[in-house]
């Protein structure tokens, strides 16, 4: 099976002045084509670098110091991640927490639907575009596409710019769609109702998912694979039905208990760090790293 | 009624407000301060008996706030007195020496505006790097060294030095000022089709407006730099480069545009205050504008030419305020539609 995105002792550092700040250990993952895969972690654990690493946007900052492997759709993004610059908003495509945020205030949806359509310098006529968004637009279940495509961004409910944004993410047919923390600034419904059609749409066009979040009931619902990352390194990885049956890490089970139950039982009481943390890599039977399987 | 329109109705019934209060300000400073126009006007062989007949004629002797009813009676008719330096109409040596001034504060906006926003521009997007360095060197330097500086040093250099550019006037010797339509030289040469009385207008506007100009352009590119800056961190930047539009479509239009809403206002204000540090730029290059007026009259306590300069200035400012109001609405969505949200 072909891997969209292969990730193999990536290490990831921040230089300022002599100092560097260590935000990624080493960390492996893969994603295959079709797959659905999480990567779950509290804040500042390392996963919203790792998608902006996925589209080879901070290795071309200054300071940002990379070891290890990251491919995706085929370029080495250690050694040329200017390659990524015309596979962005085609074959790697994002989305974001807050949608309406995420969309330039003051262009029209639909100038900036030609612009994604157009990126990476493909020739597309205003004609065609529009025809496309609308196509897109009509796909995630926007009632009135045409009248989407005239309005601001702040004139749209945050549902309704979710769901632009998502057709935007798969109007190019993307092969791999990095979902960082998508919708958790909308409602709980407006973002089970836009998760749900995410799910059904990647569903639908084979597209990989690198799912980003920090949610684990949503991931649950949602991925085939899970891995947990904490303070720069994967400390579990296994299929969501193992790892939520039998979640064995010390973290993976503190994460996992800190979500709120609907039965009470009042706000769980948890460290914010333990050493138990700190253990070793777990891996559920099954759920290596491709270049593991095969060693 | 477009939201449009209200915001232009409100603005302008606030602005009439503003002139009331400003003239009854400067009519009475103006009168507050020490020395009788009268004898200045007449000078110092004036006899006791001429000095009184003209305070008699100005009404002078009465209290000050019937004097204000004599200013605002005749401002109704259209009136804003005599001036007792030229002994002229005000507005009409408003209408003279205003155009002049206008046309120079109008050149040095332009410049204002097409040097000033790309190079504030360029800095952002190339921040931290050569051209950010080299445009904000620049730049701090155009708005800490004050206009008329910049018009002695031009002067120097490139019209006594480097002789390229006159050194003063509005027109060189022989040429004739084109007939009167707008009193800006450079249009009325060109609606006469005088294509040699043209150049010559803007040959000499170059050095005056560029002294004039130079920190205002200082100013914009720091304004919009740091504005652009701002804007770069917004996560709808973050969205742009993720899906790959390219880094130089972002900087013309993705983030020039919201960039500007909150830079304009501040460089309305920006221009609107060349008006009156033209005056300094107007003795420099002899320009024959209302700032230079402006001082002359104050200078003699001109009360009459006084009050009318003044409100002409503010006038000016109001107008500019309003004309930047308007662009902001257009420029931004959320004001042009405001009203069409309220409905939906």
């Amino acid at each position: 099976m072909t891997s969209v995105l292969k990730i193999r002792d990536l290490t990831l550092g921040f230089r300022k002045g002599r100092q560097t700040a260590q935000v990624l250990h080493g960390i492996s993952m893969h994603v295959n084509a079709g797959e659905k895969v999480a990567l779950v972690g509290e804040s500042g654990s390392g996963k919203s670098v790792t998608a902006q690493l996925a589209l080879g946007r901070l290795q071309q900052e200054r300071g940002t110091l990379t070891s290890g492997e990251i491919e995706v759709v085929g370029h080495d993004l250690i050694r040329h991640p200017e390659a990524m610059a015309p596979e962005r908003g085609h074959r790697v495509t994002m989305i974001f927490q807050d949608p309406t945020s995420a969309l330039n205030p003051v262009f029209r949806i639909g100038e900036i639907f030609t612009e994604v359509l157009r990126s990476g310098g493909r020739k597309v006529t205003a004609a065609e575009a529009r025809d496309r968004a609308l196509k897109a637009l009509a796909e995630v279940h926007i009632p009135d596409p045409a009248r989407a495509l005239d309005s601001y961004p702040f004139q749209l409910s945050g549902g309704m710019n979710q769901r632009v944004m998502i057709a935007m993410a798969l109007a190019n047919e993307p092969e791999l769609l990095l979902a960082d923390e998508p919708g958790t600034a909308l409602d709980v419904t407006v973002q089970a109702q836009t998760l749900r059609l995410m799910d059904d749409l990647v569903t639908e066009k084979g597209t990989s998912v690198l799912f980003i979040s920090h949610n684990l009931s949503v991931v649950r619902e949602f991925a085939d694979r899970v891995y947990v990352i904490y303070r720069g390194n994967i400390v579990e990885h296994g299929r969501t039905d193992q790892l939520f049956a039998n979640p064995r890490h010390p973290y993976t089970r503190a994460l996992l208990s800190a979500a709120p139950k609907l039965i009470g039982g009042g706000l769980p009481d948890l460290p914010e760090h333990s050493d138990a943390f700190r253990d070793p890599l777990i891996v559920h039977p099954g759920c290596g790293e491709p270049h593991e399987v095969s060693a | 009624m477009s939201p449009v329109l209200r915001l232009l109705l409100q603005r302008l019934a606030i602005s009439v407000l503003v002139l009331i209060g400003v003239s009854i300000l400067i009519f009475f400073i103006a009168r507050i301060v020490p020395g009788d126009p009268a004898r200045i006007a007449l000078g110092p062989n004036a006899s006791q008996a001429q000095i009184d007949a003209l305070r008699e004629a100005r009404h002078l002797n009465d209290p000050i706030v019937v004097q204000y009813g004599w200013f605002i009676r005749d401002l109704l008719h259209g009136d804003l007195g005599t001036s007792l330096y030229t002994k002229r109409p005000v507005a009409q040596d408003v209408a003279t020496y205003f155009p002049a001034t206008l046309e120079l504060v109008l050149y040095a906006g332009a410049m204002m505006i097409l040097l000033g926003l790309p190079l504030g521009r360029l800095a952002a997007r190339f921040q931290r790097r050569w051209p950010d360095h080299v445009a904000r060197l620049l730049s701090v330097i155009a708005v800490c060294t004050p206009a008329f500086v910049w018009g002695v040093i031009l002067q120097l250099t490139f019209a006594y030095i480097w002789p390229i550019f006159p050194l003063e006037g509005r027109l060189s010797n022989g040429i004739d000022a084109p007939p009167l339509i707008t009193g800006f030289y450079t249009i009325d040469a060109l609606l006469n089709g005088q294509i040699s009385t043209f150049f010559n207008a803007v040959y000499h506007l170059i050095l005056p407006a560029t002294a004039l100009a130079l920190s205002g352009i200082g100013q914009t590119a720091r304004l919009t730099r740091s504005s652009m800056i701002e804007t770069y961190r917004r996560p709808f930047i973050g969205m742009s480069r993720a899906y790959g539009f390219r880094e130089d479509r972002i900087s013309r239009r993705f983030a020039f545009w919201p960039s500007l809403i909150p830079t304009l206002t501040i460089l309305g204000l920006d221009f609107a205050t060349m008006l009156a540090n033209a005056f300094l730029v107007e003795r420099v290059f002899v320009w024959p504008g209302l700032s230079r007026y402006g001082v002359e009259v104050i200078m003699r306590k001109d009360l009459d030419a006084i009050v009318g300069v003044v409100l002409v200035i503010a006038a000016m400012f109001l107008i500019t305020n309003l004309v930047v109001d308007l662009i902001v609405s257009i420029i931004n969505p959320r004001i042009r539609l405001a009203e069409r949200k309220a409905k939906a």
